[in-house]
């Protein structure tokens, strides 16, 4: 959900907060970037002054804390992402290379016994 | 240990249990249940952080959500307690007065002599 709140300071929170969100899967970070993204809308309505907006974020708190309170005990990422599957799968293809270029030499070299 | 890392401790194994008491009357929409606690001495460093644990509280079956619409703006989305949420709250009760006289009893009376 890319909707801006018409709020520079909004607008700039919440992209931090999904930028800090991307650990996260992707069920998961979509909750909560649209809860977040709803208490803003919430308090933007409310707020009378630019003061009280950023009182709002500040009292929100710092996105990659809200971010770390949404991982499981351990901290650790709990799945991973798309592209950096696709890395590892492209990693692991380019790390086989000198692998099967080794195997092929060794295959077809002729037997010292062999030559003249 | 600080104070503050004192109430970081205690905030951890309570919050939880006061986020289902204060839907057990009604169901509240997301910013006026991080609000109360927001405003509520010692209950929450951090508004967003409540936002998982309502996540949570709702995978675990403890809570339910519900998007309406709002003549104030955007749709809502309103968390209700379930009764698995009730029963968790009943047996925290018991215990967390069991818990908080014994503590009292240690903290304030010395223990036996």
């Amino acid at each position: 959900m890319t909707t801006a709140t018409g709020h520079r300071n909004a607008d700039n929170y919440l992209r931090e907060l999904r930028q800090a969100a991307r650990v996260l899967p992707r069920s998961q970070r979509g909750e909560l970037v649209a809860a977040i993204q709803a208490h803003i809308a919430d308090g933007l309505g409310q707020a009378e002054s630019e003061a009280a907006v950023r009182n709002l974020l500040d009292d929100l708190g710092e996105p990659a804390d809200i971010v770390r309170a949404a991982l499981p005990p351990g901290g650790a990422p709990p799945a991973v992402g798309t592209l950096a599957m696709i890395l590892g799968l492209v990693g692991a293809g380019i790390g086989l290379v000198p692998f099967i270029g080794w195997w092929w030499r060794s295959r077809w070299a002729l037997p010292q016994s062999s030559l003249g | 240990m600080d104070g503050d890392a004192v109430a970081a401790q205690l905030r951890r194994g309570a919050l939880e249990f006061c986020v289902l008491a204060l839907l057990e009357r009604r169901e509240r929409y997301g910013f006026e249940l991080v609000r109360i606690l927001g405003s509520t001495d010692g209950m929450v460093t951090s508004e967003g952080t409540v936002y998982p644990l309502l996540s949570r509280l709702r995978k675990s079956g403890r809570l339910t959500t519900t998007w309406r619409e709002s003549t104030e703006g955007p749709p809502r989305k309103y968390y209700s307690i379930t009764d698995q949420g009730r029963a968790t709250l009943a047996a925290f009760r018991e215990e967390w007065t069991r818990f908080r006289s014994a503590v009292d009893a240690l903290l304030f009376e010395g223990g036996p002599p």
